[in-house]
């Protein structure tokens, strides 16, 4: 817990003087807006920081939260990477494959395993999304294919 | 008032719109029903297909959803013990236990009829109290709105979670996010790094279905295990009839709790979980049997239920008399009547009274609609409650990709959306709570550009922030609206370590976090 904040006080304030500095190089006016909130990230990244080394001298770097369950973050990973790869493969291959790909790949990612319900639901889903999408509102996706 | 409501009848009364009100509220009913789904994240994948519809059914589709899907959430609330929206938190104590002694029947067919109370009793007062605030509001200057915006920023003391510190970073970041684009004075480049597609601005859409949607799925996600092997066992449901006497009984807790619920839902911030908390205390509070209390007491249903729908129709009040989006919802309303290109304030009710009347009968409506198909589709909710969620994740997915790419057809939206959607979840790693953020990210341009405007205006002088009756008042009620839930859990903090008891906060905190580890 206090590790978490340490690291999420120090970003702050990392990301506070970045915001700083992009804007002072803005005109006169521009600037005015994005330096208080420049600068009121940089103060309350330095209040967690401070807290929560306090925290660590008082309490040792102990957690004091019990963890949320065991996640698995190589899942989450996974997900993030098909939806990245779908972003890139719809421009250029098309709506309904990568779209039944990402339904497809999502459930089994999340642990899904009943094939004769996923192979017909991620199908359905993305032709009807396809259909629905493309006469209804007149939605023109990108891509080779349909 | 009279014209204008017959003319939102008149844009209302279509076919296709009657159609959108029913669909909608079984969308609703369905997504607030299958736990880890949220109303809001079923309003966030709508929004962008309201886009392509005429602003009365886009908002006709939007408002079904809200209120069937705060409804919703109760019915796993009952039947799983598991409440589908954060707003059935406190259906679950009560309702699960009628469900255990044989009574899941009775317990849904309550929460249905005090969810239309609360809904009905909210609808009149978002009809009668927007009009009067709005008209007031046309007397508005940037001064004024600059001080409006402040009261509306003012709610992250509140929807910021129990880190103030993390609330108000997370109000900050989302401040930067609106600062993205063109400068809404001089018009030059803001923080766009060369790119076109950020000229006009971060997609908000994009943006709020990426903290919605992809991070349910991500959450979903590091507990894939967990999901695979969970199997739910639930009770019969039975008749969902609770008989006349019963609804005369159960008449006061209806009303206290409406009342609760509109009251709570007009202050922004304020939020459904405490209005339902509220009104489950004070019921047991004042009820000559308080231990039947979280034994399966049939009030214990009734007086969250009605709270948590009479939210709905209060939340909308300041959004669109003022403006003002007091909860993540109401951002998701404004961003679809962006879309719309309406802007909200006073000049709706002038520009576009139509919709606005259409929007309030929609309200009206779509809550006796949920009755007789609440109560109908209660019958099947078994079998739609044991489509897995892992299965769900994906489609999911593919809602957020097509809608985000539907709104200006533009690749780069689906990157705003994923990288809002690591972001989401990163927030909910280093608990980091994302309401401000949206809420920031809704006002920041409002904020800033009148408050510059308001300054040009005054001579580069603040003098207005206290010269202007209305600013001061205004100003003054914000620091009042972000300190008051600071020294609320202070006192309570001091109360509870005097006598050890636990507040209503405590009970909604460790819900949470009992659902959290589900």
């Amino acid at each position: 817990m206090q590790k978490k904040d340490i690291g999420l006080g120090a970003v702050s304030i990392a990301f506070g003087a970045w915001i700083w500095y992009m804007a002072a190089a803005l005109k006169k006016g521009a600037d005015f807006w994005p330096k208080i909130v420049a600068g009121s990230i940089i103060l309350l990244g330095l209040i967690i920081l401070v807290m929560a080394l306090m925290e660590v001298r008082s309490k040792g770097t102990e957690g004091t939260k019990k963890a949320k369950g065991n996640p698995q973050y190589l899942h989450v990973m996974a997900v993030i990477a098909v939806l990245i790869g779908y972003y890139v493969a719809f421009q250029y291959v098309g709506y309904t494959i990568p779209t039944f790909l990402l339904i497809f790949l999502s459930a089994l990612i999340l642990g899904y395993r009943n094939w004769k319900v996923m192979i017909p639901t991620s199908l359905i889903v993305s032709v009807g999304l396809y259909l629905i999408f493309t006469h209804l509102f007149g939605i023109r996706f990108p891509g080779a294919f349909f | 008032m009279m014209n204008h409501i017959m003319e939102g009848f008149g844009t209302l009364f279509t076919l296709w719109n009657i159609f959108i009100l029913v669909a909608g509220t079984l969308v609703g009913l369905i997504i607030g029903a299958l736990p880890g789904l949220t109303g809001n994240m079923a309003i966030a994948l709508m929004v962008p297909v309201t886009f392509g519809m005429d602003a009365t059914s886009g908002l006709t589709l939007l408002t079904a959803i809200y209120c069937s899907s705060i409804f919703g959430g109760s019915i796993s609330a009952i039947l799983l013990g598991i409440p589908g929206t954060i707003s059935s938190f406190a259906t679950t104590l009560d309702g699960y236990p009628m469900a255990l002694k044989g009574q899941a029947g009775a317990a849904l067919g309550n929460a249905t009829i005090s969810s239309v109370f609360g809904g009905l009793f909210s609808s009149v007062v978002l009809m009668s109290l927007t009009t009067v605030l709005a008209e007031f509001a046309l007397t508005f200057g940037p001064a004024e709105y600059f001080a409006v915006a402040i009261l509306g920023l003012s709610c992250i003391a509140s929807i910021g979670g129990k880190s103030l510190t993390k609330g108000l970073l997370s109000g900050f970041l989302g401040l930067f996010i609106a600062c993205i684009g063109m400068d809404p004075q001089l018009g030059i480049k803001r923080f766009t790094f060369g790119s076109v597609n950020l000229l006009g601005g971060i997609t908000m859409v994009g943006a709020l279905i990426g903290l919605f949607g992809v991070v349910s799925v991500l959450k979903s996600a590091e507990k894939a295990q967990k999901l695979a092997e969970k199997t739910s066992k639930m009770p019969d449901v039975g008749s969902t009839w609770i008989g006349w006497k019963m609804c005369l009984q159960l008449l006061p807790t209806w009303l206290r709790g409406s009342v609760i619920g509109t009251i709570v839902g007009i202050i922004p911030g304020a939020g459904t979980n405490v209005a339902t908390f509220l009104a489950y205390d004070i019921e047991k509070k004042i009820s000559k049997d308080p231990e039947s209390f979280g034994e399966g007491n049939p009030k214990g249903v009734a007086a969250p239920e009605s709270a948590n729908n009479g939210v709905t129709g209060g939340s909308l009040v300041p959004l669109l008399a003022l403006g003002v989006p007091g909860n993540a919802t109401s951002a998701l309303f404004l961003s679809a009547l962006m879309l719309q290109g309406l802007a909200t304030g006073p000049t709706l009710f002038t520009d576009h009274a139509n919709v606005v009347y259409a929007l309030f009968l929609a309200f009206f409506l779509a809550n006796i609609i949920m009755a007789p198909l609440g109560l109908f589709l209660l019958r099947y909710m078994k079998t739609i409650l044991s489509v897995p969620e892992s299965l769900l994740g994906g489609i999911i997915l593919a809602f957020c990709v097509t809608g985000v790419f539907s709104i200006s057809s533009n690749p780069f939206d689906v990157l705003v959306l994923i990288i809002f959607g690591v972001v989401g979840y990163l927030f909910y790693k280093f608990d980091v709570p994302s309401a401000p953020l949206i809420v920031c990210l809704v006002l920041g341009t409002m904020a800033e550009s009148n408050l510059r405007q308001a300054l040009v205006s005054s001579g580069n002088s603040y003098s207005f922030m206290w010269t202007r009756p209305i600013t001061a008042a205004v100003l003054l009620i914000s620091v009042g609206s972000f300190f008051a839930p600071i020294i609320t859990k202070m006192m309570k903090a001091m109360r509870k370590r005097r006598s050890n008891m636990i507040t209503v906060d405590d009970m909604a905190s460790s819900l949470e976090e009992e659902i959290e580890e589900d």
